[in-house]
């Protein structure tokens, strides 16, 4: 009798258990599926743009001004969209610098089904697990900062870069440092990352072939985590080099910088676009004014609508822009430039990603704010020049000294 | 040959000065887990605060243009000052926090919280100064920004200044642990908590006093590296604090002693490794990049042979 009433009065409780699992599965199941999928029934075709960049560590200086680039490029166009009947969001991803990180940023992205593009990433070595992760879905990738040479002779379809590959940055660093700043010898560091080690190793290629003599063999990795580079500047004043070459982020080349110059090293510093952000000014102490470094755009700022950019962006953002927030506004351009001829020939539809991956790479004599953008087969852009930079004065960005021809 | 053995002497003077900065961050580590058999892994977070600590006390002596009428020595006493005094603070409220709420948990269960708790600061102090100050990344005002020249080696004088520093904290810390009451206290606690508890010390006192004490370290050996490198940013912890953390356990973790010797042997082996690996091998293994593998071969090497450390005695379970 007792069992028959606790039966009763508590129900099988572990069915009841297993009902309401069920019943909970179920519901999230039908939340997750109807989440999903650009929604056309309101009219409006909802789709979103994401960036993949740092947005925390030692590297979000750059990081964050992609990713504000895209957001500002977005509102910028709203009315463009709105005409057409698109509404676009930005959807910034942190990769943290961490290629690890990718794989699972990859799957969050292809499986939102509303976003049509992605804009990044800032590191090399994070774009080599991205874009894997990405191909299948086509879901098209721009990079505004992507040197290593690799990432286009993958033969991906889906992935492109709107800047000069590492094997003509390497190469017109090295040109710059022989003919431009005329230091006879030159000593090779990097970060030992995808893009800071593969920009050494074409400077070094280069350097050899136009009779720059690099001190140090190859070029020689460092910890870019590291905060002590006694040694290193050790071996530098030593090899009486006239000149230090580092593939890296600004971060740490601040701090190798201003330890050579406090330890009496006078000769010049030398990077690429990876020292483009404000804080090699203050952070390089007395070496601030003999830093060089190549970038892709040339003086963005001097332009019109440049310094229109540095308004819109200082008022959106509350700080000063990084060159690399002109090349995330250039890239969502150009993927906003696509969604938005498609929508004009089919409007009220939703376009797959695979037509705007190959709208994308169609993309010819596209007019950025850093220069011009057409892609060819591979990916790449062969209107990308290279410029040269120094900074004076203090400030930052340095001064133009020109195009350093291929 | 002669030229690698030319800068020798640089390399060593080098290495020890990089080695009394993870001397004296190893002692917050070693101190911690000589009491509480426990690692504060945001060790390494709170020196990176003190730093931050360091560099705001700088910044405001510039800005009350103090800084250039004081004489040097002041500026920088108030700068460790304030910092070991933020660091304490931080240190203590961490204690509180995210470890005592812990305490009868299995080991690794503070273990991990002291993890998140590391990289929580991380971040904590990013947004901070990023609200503060519009940037993480800051370049400290310099003060001591001469150098020695003593024969073929340049001793910059905030690098004496760093390993005087050293010494004073060690030598500091043994006799406070050795002829302090406190300090005896501290020691019944590390040896047996329970009875410790059972003669009439405050346990929980005597172990929030050692996270402080801990976090006073780490604090005066923050503002001393934004001293040295005049820049700061919420990562400076990290990788040091590895390392330092490295050298306590090399030289015996528990051991005073054993963490400045491990913290000075860790810094010239790096400092040879760097100089010296490339030309040694035919540049087969690159200074620069080998260096930290090379200090650490060394360390895995040592405790191989003698798993307590150089220092570290070997603790029998009593059955």
């Amino acid at each position: 009798m007792d069992e028959g009433s606790s039966k009763s009065f508590g129900g099988d409780w572990l069915s009841m258990k297993k009902l309401l699992a069920a019943l909970m599965t179920l519901s999230l199941l039908v939340a997750v599926a109807g989440c999903g999928g650009a929604k056309t029934g309101s009219g409006t075709v909802k789709l979103k743009i994401a960036s993949v960049t740092p947005l925390s560590g030692g590297q979000s200086t750059l990081g964050s001004a992609i990713a504000n680039g895209v957001k500002l490029a977005i509102e910028d166009r709203k009315a463009d969209l709105e005409k057409v009947g698109v509404a676009l969001e930005a959807l910034p991803q942190d990769d943290l610098a961490e290629p690890t990180n990718a794989p699972t940023i990859g799957t969050r992205l292809v499986g939102d089904k509303e976003v049509i593009g992605v804009v990044g990433t800032l590191n090399s070595g994070v774009a080599k697990t991205l874009a894997p992760a990405l191909k299948d879905a086509n879901l098209v990738m721009v990079s505004p900062a992507n040197t290593a040479v690799a990432l286009t002779e993958s033969g991906y379809a889906h992935y492109n870069r709107i800047v000069a590959r590492d094997d003509y940055q390497g190469p017109a660093a090295a040109r710059a440092v022989l003919n431009t700043i005329k230091a006879k010898s030159v000593m090779v560091l990097h970060d030992k990352t995808e893009y800071g080690q593969g920009l050494a190793t074409e400077f070094v290629k280069e350097a050899k072939k136009i009779g720059l003599t690099v001190v140090n063999g190859d070029g020689e990795g460092i910890n870019p985590k590291d905060t002590d580079f006694s040694a290193v500047v050790t071996k530098l004043l030593n090899t009486k080099a006239e000149a230090l070459f580092y593939g890296g982020i600004y971060d740490t080349a601040a701090l190798i910088f201003k330890q050579a110059d406090e330890r009496g090293f006078k000769g010049s510093f030398v990077g690429a676009d990876g020292l483009d952000a404000q804080d090699i000014v203050p952070n390089s102490g007395g070496a601030a004014n003999r830093v060089y470094y190549t970038s892709v755009a040339d003086n963005v700022y001097g332009s019109k609508e440049g310094s229109e950019f540095v308004k819109r962006y200082e008022a959106a953002f509350k700080s000063k822009p990084a060159t690399y927030a002109v090349y995330g506004y250039d890239s969502a351009n150009v993927i906003i430039d696509a969604v938005i001829s498609y929508a004009k020939a089919n409007p009220g539809k939703t376009p797959s990603r695979e037509e705007i991956m190959k709208a994308v790479r169609a993309t010819k004599g596209f007019k950025g704010l850093a220069g011009e953008v057409t892609f060819n087969d591979k990916g790449d852009n062969p209107s990308a020049k290279v410029y040269l930079f120094q900074i004076q004065n203090n400030q930052y960005p340095g001064a133009s000294l020109g195009e350093i021809k291929q | 040959m002669q030229e690698q053995l030319s800068i020798l002497p640089q390399i060593l003077i080098d290495g020890l000065i990089i080695g009394f900065l993870y001397a004296i961050v190893a002692l917050g580590y070693t101190m911690v887990y000589g009491v509480l058999e426990f690692i504060n892994f945001a060790h390494s977070e709170i020196f990176m605060f003190g730093a931050f600590a360091g560099f705001e006390v700088l910044m405001l002596l510039e800005r009350m243009n103090l800084l250039k009428t004081l004489p040097e020595f002041v500026s920088l006493v108030l700068t460790v000052l304030m910092a070991m005094v933020a660091a304490a603070a931080i240190g203590w409220t961490v204690e509180r926090v995210a470890y005592r709420p812990l305490r009868g948990a299995p080991r690794l269960v503070p273990l991990i919280s002291a993890i998140g708790v590391s990289f929580f600061l991380q971040d904590f102090a990013r947004v901070i100064w990023t609200a503060a100050r519009g940037n993480f990344h800051q370049a400290v005002p310099a003060i001591y920004t001469g150098a020695w020249n003593i024969g073929p080696v340049q001793i910059p004088q905030r690098a004496v200044i760093i390993m005087v520093a050293g010494i004073i904290m060690m030598y500091g810390l043994i006799w406070f642990v050795n002829k302090t009451k406190v300090g005896k206290a501290m020691r019944a606690v590390a040896q047996d908590r329970p009875t410790a508890g059972l003669m009439g010390i405050n346990v929980d006192r005597i172990i929030s006093l050692t996270f402080v004490v801990g976090g006073a370290l780490g604090g005066a050996a923050g503002a001393l590296f934004a001293v040295r490198y005049t820049s700061v940013n919420p990562y400076v912890g990290f990788i040091l604090g590895m390392k330092a953390f490295t050298a306590a356990v090399f030289g015996g973790i528990g051991n005073l002693g054993g963490a400045v010797l491990g913290g000075l042997l860790l810094g010239i082996f790096e400092a040879l490794g760097s100089a010296y690996l490339g030309p040694l091998t035919n540049d087969v293994l690159k200074g620069a990049e080998y260096k930290d593998i090379f200090a650490f071969l060394i360390l895995i090497l040592v405790l191989v042979f003698k798993p307590s450390g150089l220092l570290g005695q070997t603790t029998s379970e009593k059955v």
